[in-house]
């Protein structure tokens, strides 16, 4: 229900196109495609790729390194209409700034606590339906997934006004916790139908022996199934976390516009807006909330893609 | 859309002593209902829209209030949608105050959400003891529906280090060669700025030229000739304004000395004065209207206290916004915050009376400016005219085309709200 | 598949059932209930609004028709322009990348990648601090290069300009996502069979088209499309850079030229800053919305093998 960003529907992707993407070139087929390539390359010139891949690069990092200088960069010197690309008079004043003056660490902890209700209450709740939904057969099961599937559809902005009045009668209107309750709606349909992909991976002689063995469904679940599936789960919970980190427009009309119950988009947007803010603000306080997910990203992605590796064996 | 404008940082000793004088001048001022007897005791939650160091300056009165009966608890919540207070009453969860701008009065009223004072304030109580303007605002559909707490106008602030008062422009047409003459001589700087398409900056030329963006029975005038006029006569700044200016570059251009004055309310000078220098900033009329012999009038606004439907006591509540609108404590509160009181006696007090720049805003109030209505239809103008505006300002249409698709569009508006109202 | 009794099936789907009713379905149904009432702020407190059947939808359709078509159409064009071009982009990319004699792979790589690693938001409004008029890099890089102080772009004011800044600001963010699918899937092509085909005679291009191509598309086309329905729902790339602007026209319901689908729901519900809300014209709008969603989705349904999930 939330805005899934690209990243979020990778694992879809991934998830859905099975074999092709995770079919990993064994390393020592490496070589051999190394030399076709050699050849069917030949006439090709090395040199544009180089020049194209540093366009590239340049296109992917300049807007980076350009906020990055700014961070460090006196307020007044860019509010200019020069281009400058190293700051005159480095300084820390932005960070310092952004994390005395405004409530920056608030709204990191805002962000963290709807992202992570949000996540809990979903992960709970998707995963005992996504094993019901792998491994009993019933009538209305197939309803039921075609049915989650649309709702994945129903993005939570167009039934604003219902959460609205949910919210109001829990007392819960204008708070991160509301705030989260509608997080999880999204995440608890995405949850079921992620998770029951990976339960459908596990071979099902998992609980028909222990079964033989003399335990029960429910005790198969809990001590064999979740732990094996704890992969799924915890890619999952990721995701959605990650879901709401970015998620903007619900966390704008729900919560109380008082500064100090923003979460990071907002807040961020606000310091963006603030008629008084000069950049060099945002850019520091964009380095700070990008760097530790950009860190993060870059240590996870070799679980993502398992397989999809990018030279690592040169890196 | 124009009560988000951020608040700057206010001095310490201001808010120190709006707290003694608070602290001194309490007992006499409370309680200004005779006959009701008022029950001092239990909570009152109030939404509002203060943030940053205006809420600081406003919880010194509230904490005084608290201080002079004891068993009042007063709660804040910066909340403002009226789509979520509505909400919040008819759940029975709703505030029992809402501090809101005085154009939400229309509507609020109309839905229910805010009751009638009139047994509590009198309009003609209410006349006695607030300014002219700042009554009108509160009053809607023959009833009093709040107490006025501030007062807010548009006016011309200027660099004293870049101008001196004598050049600035005392008519529409002097201000357009002003401009330009400026920009000849400092390239890269510019002579006035403001924020060009936002309606609530543009509304004083639509009324000095002869528009009226709303009345109070939903009728607009935008697409007049008189409109046109004053579409048109903005729009020619374009050829030497920023292109893409905004409130966020204006206020950044003043600040660097970039613009030698500026377009702006009180909600604003703090800021340029930590900017410039508070010496250095000096201020000035909006000029008058050439074809009309008319002053450029923007809206005379402000914020008030309503009472809602929820209230649970609202003698006790009364009481609070009397108090707090009090002379003495608005007179403080102002003279620390900048914003106009909407009380006559805080008016004449000496902190105000010394201070240039509630001065200069009461001198603005007195030289031009229209109450700003607080009818519901109100609400139906900003936007089809704030993208009017820009349409025109960026050449996609002429001001005549622009104007009148907006006001088809505002007569839609009202027209559907004509019948909410009747069904 | 287990055999259980039905007490057992319903103790696991329960919770879980209950949630989704309560969180999920409650609030559609009640956004579809909304849409056939007359409710406003004027009579939300009394509860004297009642059912007016289909007349919000007549309203709807009659006043913004024909700007919702519209707005449904610049949202098409988004998408495939934006899809088309980060597809190509992430492939020719993963392809150089790929190729053999390329150095450096792992910094290429990460280098390359950066862009998917920034939260979406930030993404925006960096991109927005970019485009600015008179303080943004790109404008001072035109006045750089042209010597012309008052030179620049107007990214964010005219229409044309404004829709290409956002279609680069998504290139950006989304062409690594498609570079990483299609290196795992450049990887995993058969050499021999590559091999085998130019032994064959056949050219660079031939063996392109006729062998990586059909070999690359099981990756990329799910990936394509999943990446268009998440495009067609985007909003905070677009609204945190142009909030669906520039207007071009004083009609509100006109759509700005970067109003998409979602930035154009968004504005519904922020109802212009307007304080009068009617509450059954806005719920209309969104089952509209709702069902091109909902068509959108169950068209691609086709493409993937989600369906073929359903039916496991």
């Amino acid at each position: 229900m939330n805005e899934q960003p690209v990243s979020a529907a990778s694992i879809k992707a991934v998830t859905a196109t099975g074999t092709a993407t995770k079919t990993v070139a064994i390393t020592g087929e490496r070589a051999g495609v190394a030399s076709l390539f050699r050849r069917f390359r030949k006439n090709s010139s090395l040199a544009g790729i180089y020049v194209f891949l540093g366009l590239m690069t340049i296109f992917a990092l300049f807007p980076l390194y350009y906020v990055l200088q700014a961070s460090f960069n006196a307020t007044q010197a860019l509010i200019t209409t020069n281009l400058q690309l190293v700051p005159t008079h480095p300084t820390l004043a932005n960070y310092q700034y952004v994390i005395q003056q405004e409530p920056f660490l608030r709204w990191l902890l805002n962000s963290i606590i709807a992202c992570g209700v949000a996540t809990l209450i979903a992960l709970i709740c998707a995963t005992s339906g996504a094993y019901a939904l792998a491994r009993f057969r019933f009538r209305g099961r197939q309803v039921s997934l075609l049915f989650l599937f649309a709702l994945q559809t129903f993005p939570g902005l167009l039934a604003i006004y219902a959460y609205y009045d949910i919210l109001t009668l829990l007392h819960l209107d204008g708070t991160i916790i509301g705030l989260s309750l509608v997080y999880a709606a999204g995440n608890i349909v995405f949850g079921v139908w992620n998770i029951k992909g990976y339960f459908d991976t596990l071979p099902i002689e998992l609980e028909e022996a222990a079964r033989v063995d003399g335990a029960s469904y429910f005790t198969t679940f809990m001590r064999i199934i979740l732990p094996l599936a704890a992969p799924a789960l915890a890619a999952s919970a990721l995701f959605m976390f990650i879901g709401g980190w970015n998620e903007f427009v619900l966390a704008k009309l729900i919560l109380n516009p008082d500064n100090n119950s923003l979460t990071v988009p907002v807040g961020l947007f606000q310091l963006q807006q603030d008629q008084y803010t000069p950049w060099g603000y945002f850019a520091a306080a964009s380095v700070l909330v990008s760097l530790p997910l950009m860190a993060l990203f870059l240590y996870l992605q070799r679980f993502f893609r398992s397989g999809l590796t990018i030279g690592s064996v040169k890196g | 859309m124009f009560s988000q404008f951020s608040k700057r940082a206010l001095g310490l000793t201001a808010v120190l002593a709006v707290a003694t004088t608070l602290l001194l001048t309490a007992c006499g001022s409370s309680g200004g209902n005779s006959g009701n007897t008022v029950d001092f005791s239990g909570t009152l939650t109030i939404w509002h829209d203060w943030s940053g160091a205006y809420l600081t300056a406003k919880q010194q009165i509230v904490q005084a209030y608290e201080h002079l009966h004891p068993n009042v608890h007063i709660t804040l919540v910066n909340q403002t949608d009226d789509t979520k207070t509505e909400n919040a009453v008819k759940a029975g969860t709703g505030p029992d105050i809402v501090q809101d701008p005085v154009d939400h009065v229309g509507t609020l009223a109309a839905a229910g959400v805010i009751v009638p004072i009139d047994q509590y304030e009198s309009a003609s109580a209410l006349t006695s003891t607030y300014t002219q303007t700042a009554s009108q605002s509160v009053q809607y559909g023959g009833h009093v529906y709040g107490i006025p707490e501030v007062t807010e106008i548009l006016t011309i602030m200027y660099n004293k280090k870049l101008l001196t008062a004598d050049q600035l422009p005392k008519t529409t047409d002097d201000m357009f060669t002003f401009e330009k003459t400026y920009s000849q001589q400092h390239p890269g700087s510019y002579g006035i700025v403001w924020d060009v398409n936002n309606v609530y900056d543009d509304a004083g030329f639509f009324y000095g030229y002869g528009a009226v963006l709303m009345d109070g029975n939903g009728n607009s005038t935008v697409s007049s000739q008189a409109g046109i006029n004053a579409d048109t006569y903005i729009a020619q700044y374009n050829s030497v304004l920023p292109k893409d200016i905004n409130g966020q570059t204006a206020t950044a251009l003043f600040n660097e000395g970039k613009a030698a004055a500026i377009i702006d309310g009180p909600w604003a000078y703090t800021g340029y004065g930590q900017a410039i220098g508070a010496d250095n900033l000096g201020f000035a009329t909006l000029p008058v209207v050439n074809s009309t012999n008319t002053p450029v009038e923007p809206f005379v606004g402000g914020k008030a206290f309503m009472l809602t439907k929820n209230a649970k006591n609202p003698a006790l509540a009364i009481d609070f916004m009397k108090f707090f609108t009090n002379a003495s404590n608005q007179a403080t509160m102002c003279a620390s915050t900048g914003e106009i009181p909407s009380n006559i006696a805080a008016g004449q007090d000496p902190k105000i009376t010394s201070n240039t720049a509630i001065s200069a805003f009461v001198q603005q109030v007195k030289t031009g400016g229209v109450p700003f209505p607080n009818t519901p239809y109100m609400g139906e103008v900003w936007t089809p005219l704030q993208k009017a505006l820009t349409a025109v300002w960026n050449g996609s249409e002429t001001p005549q085309a622009a104007l009148s698709q907006a006001q088809t569009t505002i007569n839609q508006g009202v027209q559907q709200i004509k019948q909410a109202q009747g069904g | 598949m287990l055999r259980v009794s039905r007490m057992t099936i319903a103790a696991y789907l329960l919770p879980t059932f209950l949630v989704i009713a309560l969180i999920d379905l409650y609030p559609i149904f009640y956004t579809f209930n909304l849409s056939f009432t007359n409710k406003s702020t004027f009579n939300t407190l009394d509860n004297s609004y009642h059912y007016i059947g289909v007349k919000n939808y007549q309203y709807v359709l009659q006043q913004t028709g024909g700007d919702f078509v519209q707005v449904l159409l610049i949202t098409a064009f988004y998408v495939v322009v934006c899809v088309a071009l980060f597809a190509f982009l992430g492939l020719i990319t993963a392809m150089a990348v790929n190729h053999p004699r390329v150095r450096g792979k792992g910094f290429w790589g990460n280098a390359l990648i950066l862009p998917w690693t920034v939260p979406t938001f930030v993404t925006a409004l960096i991109w927005k601090f970019l485009y600015n008029y008179n303080f943004g890099p790109l404008n001072q890089i035109i006045r750089l290069v042209t010597h012309n102080a008052s030179a620049g772009i107007l990214w964010l004011d005219q229409p044309t300009p404004a829709f290409i800044a956002v279609v680069i600001a998504n290139i950006w963010m989304s062409y690594p996502f498609f570079m990483v699918i299609s290196l795992g899937a450049l990887q995993s092509i058969p050499a021999d069979l590559l091999e085998a085909a130019q032994v064959d005679g056949a050219s660079g291009w031939q063996r392109f088209r006729y062998i990586m191509l059909p070999l690359l598309r099981p990756a990329l086309l799910p990936a394509t499309i999943l990446s268009a329905i998440t495009t067609f729902q985007m909003f905070n790339t677009v609204y945190l850079i142009t909030a669906g602007g520039p207007f071009t026209s004083g009609n509100i319901n006109n759509p700005g030229a970067t109003e998409f689908l979602m930035v154009y729901m968004f504005d519904r519900i922020q109802n212009n800053g307007n304080f009068f809300v009617n509450y059954g014209h806005i719920a209309t709008v969104a089952v509209l919305v709702f069902i091109v969603l909902f068509a959108l989705t169950m068209m691609s349904l086709r493409f993937t093998n989600l369906a073929r999930e359903t039916k496991r």
